[in-house]
This record gives structure tokens, C-alpha cells and sequence, in this order.
């Protein structure tokens, strides 16, 4: 830092020696104006050199129309250093400033899927039996379900071309992926009470709906016991 | 000239101590800054809340044409949105700064911003070259009176292609290297959380960027979408679409199934290594834990086999162990176990329902969602080290389905605190809660892409 002023002090002090015996600056004023034309792309990628460049060449003229001649000398000077500086700072980080890498970031149009409705979509369910209802957590019949279930069972044995999917169901409370489980429990705990009662196992197919297709959109516990359910679905 | 400094500092550290909605008393420690090529030594975690005191004016257009495709907003407007999401920090309220930015332009009058009560100041400039944007984001330390120098491409300004996408992925990007100054650690900006938007009869994935903006639809069956998780690229989720459920996979504009074994498949989850899929299976007659191939879904281990419910596998982030939830003993609990289906280990023991595991990408802490007496759901986190557990959320509504940030200093979760499920942020004490999600519908399941 020291060496630096030193040396600016120098430079100043020669130039002013030199300009007392000269008139224009014309040799300075051009090689800056040169830097200045030079230092395009300091002008994007290192602006304040460059503007602070710019600055002292306006200065430097301004000095030179009054006839400052050693002044506008040093100054021109100066600002062909700092055109240079700049040039050499734009040059460094040329490829930073242009071409900045891009963070490899995750384009959702990319995931947009364009396939259309979904089967699910279609909402028809028919009901030919009887809902049963479950307690909370738990996959386990209660002596109504079982009454429920003997009524659907002869209900099946009666029509016996009709096979039918049992669909487990919960209430909104727990998360997402463990009512599909605890849906699919309820199902199959359903099934093995038809089984029992002598319907054909090729005749009942299983699918847990989890929390995802509730009877009742409330809130409140009725809500929850409305869907907390096992629903027999007779097949087309 | 020395003496009139300290004394502007100690007036300016005043001002901004009486500013700060929130600062503690120790902070006398941690404001006490100065800069250093390190950055600040801000005590976010141990301490109570320390805010770094940030101004953020707008984005200086040096062009004489207007903005009229958003540019100050997609530049000022995201720094602005992400550092304060952030939590470290307080942003100045426009009727704060006393500094004239757009007048001053890139060089900080110091004393205006000081006076202001800054610590920290951010400045943008843009202007537009043929389809080109050229900006400069610079970060002052007003304290210091100096241009803190931020690594590439930072150290000055940088040409990005004119869009907002792109201008907004920069502006994350620089986001990042300021909490990294302050906090050593980057932050998460620019990265995406995959989510369950649900209305009354479908339930669709989306994808919204980790500042709660750019949410984009996913699927459009008009149907029940559920359990999207992301990893190298390759986004997993569960349909009804063809019974099931099954699993699939969604890319490059189309879905293909993934897994369709008998009964359930549900919640794919990539390994970070990327050599299996974590899914729960219930061809066996109930469900279990099995590991897939990634591209074929093809059977590649079993990994559990009991009588009970074993599901919601989460892997650890050296892929050696999974957390799942099994209610093997009654209910549902949390276990860990190797990613070869032994060692298996109870983690909880608290509580009759404790599900949806996230075990944070940096340290040994599974987030999970647990019921309490009340029959209210809030997320703990329990260490898997020394089985010690933490409660994060309480008194607001019901909080689920936690996941953490890629550098796992927060987590992202559902929470029914303002009526309708939304997606809020919190820090992995708890403390700091912020709401993430800004649409409308109910917002469920978030999955934060961390590999």
C-alpha cells in the first residue's frame, strides 16, 4: 500500500516536471482514450473499474481544455491504469460474468404428466350390500359388522354370478400411507368373514382406499365413524 | 475521523437493536460482529433468535426502458422472499431506510444505510442487453463499510438469459451464498418440494420451488394421486388410476407404472445412491418393506416380514439403514433397521401412534408425526443414537408429514393451523414457523427433493 502511494507520488511528481515543459497531453489523452475502447467488456464485467476509469479520462480532458496541462497528464495516465485494470479484471472473470453457470435445477414442466383422466377418475360405485363400520385404529369386527357381514354373505350365496370388491376405508386422522394398510386390515378382515360363511374366494377381490374416498367430508368423530368402513362393491 | 466512526457504529448498532422485533440480550456477543473473510459468527441454533438486521431496496433498473416482464421482481423480490424465509434474518421495512438506493445507485452511501439500521445491505442492479439480462448482486456490510467479496459468479455482474425461471434461479443462488456468509452453511433455495394437492374428490402431485412459489400440477387424472418422493430425477408416486394402488413413475411428459404386485404398493422412496426403491408391498398378505429396482421395479430384497403393518420406509442419508413404522407391538411405532432388512430397533416408546418417518440428510435426528393424548397430530423428532425425543410443533392446529431441507436445518410440513392443510416451514428446534405454501386446496404429504 505504502509502495503504491510512493510510487503514485512519482508519477504524479514526474508527470508534473514533464507537463511544465510540455503543452496538450495528446500522447496520454489517446493511449487512455485506447484503454477506454479496450475495456468493452469491463464495461459488463467490471463496471466499476471501468466507470471509474471513464470518470478520470472526462477529468482529464476537462483539465486539458483549461490548459492544466501536467494535471491532465497525470490524470489521463491514471485513467489508462485504471482502463487497463480493468480490462484485466474482466478478462479474469470473462467466463463467470457470460456464461454463469446455471444451478442444475429440477424443471417441473418436465414432470407435468399429459396422460389425461385416470380410470379412478370415474366415480361409480353401486352398492348391492350392506357398509360395515369399524372402530378407531382398529381392523377388527364388532358383533353389528358380523350381523351386517351374515346378511351380505347370504345375500352372495343367493346371487351367485355376482362377485364383488370389498374396499377398506378410514377417517382422515393418521397419515396417508398407513391408512392404506390399515384399509386394506379392514378389507381382508371382511373377506375372511365372508370366506367363513362359504362364499368363493375367487369371488371377492380386495382394495384399500385408505382416507382417500371418505362417505362424509366432515370433521368432526359422526364423520369419522361414517368413514371408517368396509364397502362391498358388487363387480359388472 | 476514527472516533466519529466507532461512535456512528454504536449508534447504529443501537437503532438496530431497538428496530429488531425480535433480539435477545445475548446478543451483545453475537451482534458484536465486525467481518471477517469467514463472515459473521451468528449463534442461530444454541442462542435464542438473533437476527441479522438486512436491508433489501429494490433492484436498480439502469435501463431508461421499464420492467415489464418482472425483472426487479424476479431479481430483489426472490433475495427478499428467500432470506426471510431464511429465519436469520430481519429485512428493514421500506419506512426503515432512510438511504435513497436508486439515487446512490451500486455505491452505498454507508451512513444512510448505518442510520437505517442495517447491518447488512443488499444491492441489485440490472440492465437488459438484446436478450440478456446483465446483473450485479452485491452484499454490504454496512458495519464494516465494505462490499463483502462473495465467491463466483458473484465477484461482480453476470449476463443470464432474460427470463424470470432463470433470473430466479441466479437470485436463489446468490440467496444461498448469503446465509452461507452469515451461517457457514448455504441455504436450500432453489431446490423443490414435491406435495398432494387435494379437493374434494382427486388429489393431484405438484411441485412448488422451496420458497412456496412456482407451483406447478403434476399429474391431472382428475383422480386419488398420493406419496410423491423425488430422487435423481426420477419422481415416484401412488395412483388408483388402475386399482391398486400401484406405483409409478412420472417423466419427460408421461407416467409408466412402476409397481403392480397384488395389493398395495405404495410409497416409493429412491435410495440416494440411487440403486433401489424403498416401497411397501402386501402381495405377501400384509404389508412389508421391500426393495426394488429403480427402473424395472422388479423385486430386489425383502426387507421385513411380520404378521403386522410395516410401511412408510425412509432411508438414512448414507442409505446404510431405513426408518419405517411398524405395529408389530399394537400400534404404530418408529424402528430403524439396515437397508438389508437386519438390526432392527425400536425407536419409539412414547405414545400409541407415531408414523411418517424423515430421517435429516446431515445428522442422526428422524422427524416423525405422532398422536397425543388429546388425539391431536405434531411432529417430535427422535435420535437415533440416544433414543431422545423432542417435540417441535404444538398448540396449533394438527402438524404431519414431516421432511427435511437438503442441509437439514428445517423441516416442511402439513399443518392445519389456519383451517385447510398448508405447507409450513419450521427450524429443527421448533421455534421459528413460517407459512410455506400460498395457494388454495388442501396441501398434503410434502416430499423436499434432497438427492
Amino acid at each position: 500500500m505504502l509502495i503504491t502511494q510512493v510510487r503514485w507520488i512519482l508519477v504524479v511528481g514526474l508527470s508534473l516536471t514533464l507537463a511544465a515543459c510540455g503543452g496538450r497531453p495528446v500522447e496520454a489523452l489517446s493511449a487512455a482514450e485506447k484503454a477506454m475502447e479496450d475495456a468493452s467488456l469491463a464495461k459488463t464485467c467490471a463496471p466499476d473499474e471501468y466507470l471509474a476509469a471513464q470518470k478520470l479520462l472526462d477529468k482529464a480532458k476537462a483539465l486539458a481544455e483549461e490548459g492544466e496541462h501536467a494535471r491532465a497528464k497525470a490524470t489521463a495516465i491514471a485513467a489508462e491504469k485504471l482502463a487497463k485494470k480493468a480490462i484485466a479484471k474482466a478478462q479474469a472473470r470473462k467466463d463467470e460474468c457470460l456464461n454463469p453457470k446455471t444451478p442444475d435445477g429440477i424443471d417441473a414442466a418436465e414432470f407435468v404428466d399429459q396422460s389425461g383422466p385416470g380410470l379412478d377418475a370415474v366415480d361409480g360405485m353401486s352398492e348391492g350390500m350392506q357398509v360395515i363400520y369399524f372402530e378407531y385404529n382398529q381392523p377388527t369386527l364388532s358383533d353389528e359388522a358380523k350381523e351386517t357381514l351374515d346378511a351380505n354373505a347370504d345375500w352372495l350365496l343367493k346371487n351367485e354370478t355376482v362377485s364383488v370388491t370389498v374396499e377398506g376405508h378410514c377417517d382422515e386422522r393418521g397419515s396417508t400411507e398407513y391408512n392404506l394398510a390399515l384399509g386394506e386390515k379392514r378389507a381382508k378382515e371382511a373377506r375372511k368373514y365372508l370366506l367363513r360363511r362359504g362364499v368363493d374366494k375367487n369371488r371377492i377381490s380386495l382394495v384399500s382406499y385408505g382416507e382417500e374416498r371418505p362417505a362424509d367430508y366432515g370433521t368432526d368423530e359422526a364423520a369419522h365413524q361414517r368413514n371408517r368402513r368396509a364397502v362391498f362393491r358388487a363387480d359388472e | 475521523m476514527r472516533a466519529d466512526r466507532k461512535w456512528l457504529v454504536l449508534v447504529g448498532l443501537t437503532l438496530s437493536l431497538l428496530a429488531a422485533p425480535i433480539v435477545q440480550a445475548q446478543s451483545d456477543e453475537t451482534a458484536s460482529t465486525g467481518t471477517s473473510a469467514e463472515g459473521l459468527d451468528v449463534e442461530v441454533e444454541q442462542g435464542g433468535l438473533v437476527l441479522i438486521q438486512m436491508a433489501i431496496p429494490r433492484a436498480i433498473n439502469l435501463d431508461s426502458k421499464p420492467d415489464t416482464i418482472g425483472l426487479t421482481e424476479a431479481l430483489s423480490g426472490t433475495v427478499k422472499r428467500d432470506l426471510t424465509i431464511s429465519s436469520f434474518f430481519n429485512i428493514l421495512k421500506p419506512a426503515q431506510i432512510l438511504a435513497k438506493s436508486d439515487r446512490e445507485g451500486m455505491k452505498p452511501v454507508y451512513r444512510d444505510w448505518f442510520n437505517s439500521g442495517a447491518q447488512g445491505l443488499i444491492k441489485i442492479s440490472y440492465r437488459q442487453v438484446g436478450k440478456k439480462v446483465i446483473a450485479d448482486f452485491r452484499l454490504f456490510s454496512v458495519e464494516g463499510s465494505e462490499q463483502v467479496v462473495l465467491p463466483k459468479p458473484f465477484d461482480g455482474p453476470i449476463r443470464i438469459d432474460a427470463s424470470v425461471k432463470k433470473l430466479r434461479a441466479m437470485a436463489h443462488e446468490f440467496a444461498n451464498e448469503v446465509i452461507g456468509y452469515y451461517t457457514k452453511t448455504r441455504g436450500f433455495f432453489g431446490t423443490q418440494i414435491v406435495f398432494v394437492k387435494g379437493s374434494r374428490r382427486t388429489k393431484e402431485i405438484y411441485m412448488m420451488s422451496a420458497d412456496g412459489v412456482e407451483e406447478t400440477g403434476l399429474t391431472g387424472t382428475r383422480g386419488i394421486n398420493m406419496l410423491p418422493s423425488m430422487g435423481a430425477g426420477r419422481l415416484y408416486f401412488t395412483s388408483f388410476r388402475r386399482g391398486g394402488p400401484h406405483a409409478f413413475r412420472l417423466g419427460s411428459g408421461s407416467t409408466s407404472p412402476f409397481a403392480a404386485y397384488p395389493g398395495l404398493n405404495t410409497g416409493a422412496v429412491l435410495s440416494p445412491d440411487g440403486s433401489s426403491v424403498a416401497i411397501t408391498l402386501s402381495r405377501d398378505g400384509n404389508p412389508e418393506i421391500y426393495l426394488l429396482h429403480p427402473d424395472t421395479g422388479k423385486i430386489k430384497r425383502r426387507l421385513t416380514r411380520s404378521e403386522a403393518i410395516d410401511t412408510s420406509p425412509a432411508w438414512s442419508p448414507d442409505g446404510q439403514r431405513i426408518a419405517f413404522v411398524s405395529d408389530r407391538h399394537g400400534s404404530p411405532q418408529i424402528f430403524v433397521m439396515n437397508a438389508n432388512g437386519g438390526g432392527v430397533e425400536r425407536l419409539t416408546f412414547q405414545g400409541d401412534y407415531n408414523q411418517t418417518p424423515d430421517w435429516n440428510p446431515k445428522s442422526g435426528l428422524i422427524a416423525f408425526t405422532a398422536r397425543d393424548e388429546r388425539a391431536i397430530f405434531d411432529i417430535f423428532t427422535v435420535d437415533v443414537g440416544t433414543k431422545e425425543i423432542k417435540r417441535l410443533t404444538q398448540n396449533q392446529g394438527n402438524n404431519e408429514e414431516p421432511t427435511w431441507s437438503p442441509d437439514g436445518r428445517f423441516i416442511a410440513f402439513s399443518s392445519t393451523r389456519s383451517g385447510t392443510a398448508k405447507i409450513y416451514l419450521m427450524d429443527q428446534t421448533g421455534r421459528y414457523q413460517h407459512k410455506l405454501s400460498t395457494g388454495a386446496g388442501a396441501y398434503l404429504t410434502p416430499f423436499w427433493v434432497r438427492y
